[in-house]
């Protein structure tokens, strides 16, 4: 099964690690969809939870779900060849579990041992997916092809490891808690995006490179996106008759 | 006679005082070769990287102590006037675009584009709370300098910022892997593909409107 996707998501043509969007129309439609029942619920909802919460309550919310999800970022971590993180996820699921009530507070990071946020989605990357097509899932959110199992799987993760005590307003919370957690980054994409879209799929496409390189993607590919540079050294006054030489 | 006085002034120096001079003769050429080292290393060009993105947080550490957003504005414009390249930052986000515009079009572009970044940074850079930059590395890569910082807020995670450079000035920055310049050229360029330039200043010029209406 592992294969078939990795091989289906590998021959896909497109830049390596670069925006890759076939279904734009249709990705555009569901974005709208998806955007207007975020205006009209889950954001009033998700600012009414962060003015009625309490910050160090909110917070601890976060760390319990992200220690739910603590096992599958290490098991990926090992996955990926990264023994160190896979272990360090691990003993901060132990750490955090029982000193730290549950997860409620994150004392494996004050411990100095980080959440090191792998997925599946990262894993095959790792593994030589690096092609994928964009794909706006509705009410989910931007991901793509290799990405999209991942996603699904996180909300699944806290019926998976509660079992028989989880409740159904256990998965409200972690949407309600994670979408509050957005709020400032959607922010950010209202004030500047003029295409919401586009800056939300782009956004969403660096994050990711970013997550599969541990925070320190190589440094020559902070240029690779612009490849025209030099281009641009002459005065922009000189530059406008060269191309009317063209 | 001055030669007769030199080796008759050495002659009748100890030759432990003779030590001591040759030391400190030494240690004079180490100082200078120290000194014009460091001299050297102060105008390199990843000093200048460096410098230039000291200088831009040394400015948004003073401008976050101004209460309006338009003051606020008023202190970064002159700065990312003088430490961005702007003009670069238009061309690589309008794309072929920016080719087909007149000189009176570009200046009118960039002069609407650093009112913008000045009043963006005005709006992100508005609360009192203590920011610290940490500068972590300066790297050469083919076409520039990378200045990877680290801002620590009291509030909120730590957020990963790096600096392109070209030619000393900032082009691009990237908090948290997000590219600020490869976001305005795909938001940019998606309005020019749809609705044409014209357009996209009228949108332009609303975001900025809005940027300043922030408090």
């Amino acid at each position: 099964m592992g294969g078939l996707l990795l091989s289906a998501c590998s021959t896909l043509e497109g830049p390596a690690y670069g925006v890759y969007d076939p279904y734009e129309s249709s990705n555009r439609t569901l974005y709208d969809v998806t955007d207007t029942v975020d205006q009209a619920v889950m954001i009033p909802v998700a600012k009414g939870y962060d003015v009625v919460v309490p910050n160090a309550l909110q917070q601890g919310v976060l760390n319990v779900f992200q220690n739910l999800r603590g096992v599958g970022s290490g098991i990926n971590g090992f996955l990926q060849g990264k023994p160190k993180a896979g272990l360090t996820d691990l003993t901060r699921v132990v750490i955090n579990s029982t000193f730290g009530v549950g997860g409620l507070f994150d004392l494996a990071s004050r411990a100095g041992l980080q959440n090191q946020d792998e997925d599946f989605g990262q894993t095959l990357a790792v593994w030589g997916v690096k092609r994928s097509r964009y794909i706006y899932f509705p009410f989910l959110g931007p991901s793509t092809i290799r990405d999209l199992p991942s996603a699904l799987f996180r909300g699944a993760v806290p019926g998976l490891i509660l079992g028989r005590s989880y409740h159904w307003s256990v998965t409200v919370v972690d949407v309600v808690s994670s979408r509050a957690n957005l709020l400032t980054a959607t922010g950010v994409r209202d004030a500047s995006a003029i295409d919401p879209y586009a800056f939300t799929r782009d956004a969403f496409y660096q994050r990711r490179q970013f997550q599969i390189y541990d925070g320190s993607p190589p440094l020559d590919a902070f240029f690779d996106d612009f490849e025209d540079l030099d281009g641009f050294d002459e005065p922009y006054e000189e530059q406008e008759s060269a191309a009317l030489d063209e | 006679m001055v030669d007769s006085i030199g080796v008759e002034s050495q002659d009748r120096l100890s030759p432990g005082v003779s030590r001591v001079r040759v030391f400190l003769f030494i240690g004079l050429i180490c100082l200078s070769v120290v000194w014009i080292g460091s001299a050297r290393a102060e105008s390199s060009p990843a000093a200048i990287a460096q410098g230039t993105v000291d200088q831009f947080h040394a400015a948004l550490n003073a401008a976050i102590e101004i209460d309006k957003h338009r003051d606020r504005e008023s202190a970064l414009l002159p700065v990312v006037q003088g430490l961005f390249d702007v003009p670069r930052i238009a061309a690589i986000s309008l794309g072929r675009t920016w080719r087909k515009l007149d000189g009176g079009q570009k200046d009118e572009f960039v002069q609407l584009l650093t009112q913008l970044i000045a009043a963006t940074y005005a709006g992100r850079f508005s609360s009192a709370s203590d920011l610290e930059f940490d500068v972590e590395e300066v790297a050469a890569v083919k076409q520039g300098h990378v200045v990877r910082t680290q801002l620590r807020r009291d509030e909120g995670k730590d957020v990963s910022l790096d600096y392109l450079l070209h030619d000393g000035r900032i082009f691009n920055v990237i908090a948290d892997g997000v590219s600020d310049l490869s976001l305005r050229r795909a938001d940019y360029n998606s309005i020019i593909k749809n609705e044409g330039y014209v357009q996209l200043t009228v949108y332009v010029r609303a975001k900025l409107t809005q940027a300043r209406d922030l408090p």
